[in-house]
């Protein structure tokens, strides 16, 4: 339509860019969640156990 | 204030949101009715009373009541629901987590030394779970009855995997 002003490029533009930011708290909220499993598991006196668990944890990472 | 406009705590005005006062800790979020042009958002005080309320139904949205306790009241509440969100959110982090190293460490032949350090990896997982557990306490004797408990439960618990993992569930 020719006098059509509504510019929904812009109304859809500022949505996705709302649901990248939720989408970007939410993986570093899971990232922070889990380096502090992970920093947990760091200080255990259990050698290679832990710091395979350890490892485990932070490839969960996204 | 229009007459169709009502706002108690409990009432259902489909186009009313109330925001109560932390005391309360809950917010009455309603969807905004389709047929109706009235629509408000409400705080209440301390007391349950309303002390502020935006109305939007006029050509230029309208504030009445008290500005300042109103703007604390709202920041309180999106402030405790940020924390909520994100509390919720590591719950479920952590969910995944125990459920990972569970079957991580299911099923497989480990080592006396092994099964102890999974346990206390374990472990310490439900220990940060208890941690951002909401807080369903009523009163401090409830309080200290729990963490009498859960103190107890943890002993047992931890004292249970060691001797376990030592000696192979034969003490």
């Amino acid at each position: 339509m020719i006098n059509d002003d509504d510019d929904i490029q812009d109304y859809v533009s500022t949505r996705q860019k709302a649901m990248a930011r939720e989408h970007d708290y939410e993986r570093i909220l899971r990232n922070a969640t889990l380096e502090e499993v992970a920093k947990e598991f760091d200080k255990m006196p259990f050698g290679d156990t832990a710091a395979s668990f350890a490892i485990f944890v932070r490839n969960m990472k996204k | 204030m229009s007459n169709n406009t009502w706002s108690q705590i409990g009432a259902v005005d489909p186009n009313t949101y109330t925001i109560n006062n932390t005391a309360n800790q809950t917010l009455n979020a309603v969807q905004i009715g389709a047929q109706k042009q009235n629509h408000n958002i409400v705080f209440h005080g301390p007391s349950g009373k309303e002390i502020g309320r935006f109305d939007f139904n006029g050509d230029e949205m309208k504030f009445d009541g008290q500005a300042d306790t109103s703007a604390k009241v709202f920041v309180e509440w999106a402030r405790r629901t940020f924390a909520d969100r994100a509390l919720e959110d590591k719950r479920s982090v952590l969910k995944e987590v125990m459920d990972a190293l569970v079957h991580e460490s299911t099923g497989a032949l480990y080592e006396d030394a092994e099964k102890l350090a999974i346990l206390t990896c374990i472990q310490r997982v439900r220990e940060i779970q208890e941690s951002v557990e909401p807080a369903q306490l009523t009163s401090a004797s409830d309080y200290s009855a729990n963490l009498a408990k859960s103190m107890a439960a943890t002993k047992n618990a931890v004292a249970t995997s060691i001797i376990g993992s030592v000696f192979g569930g034969q003490p």
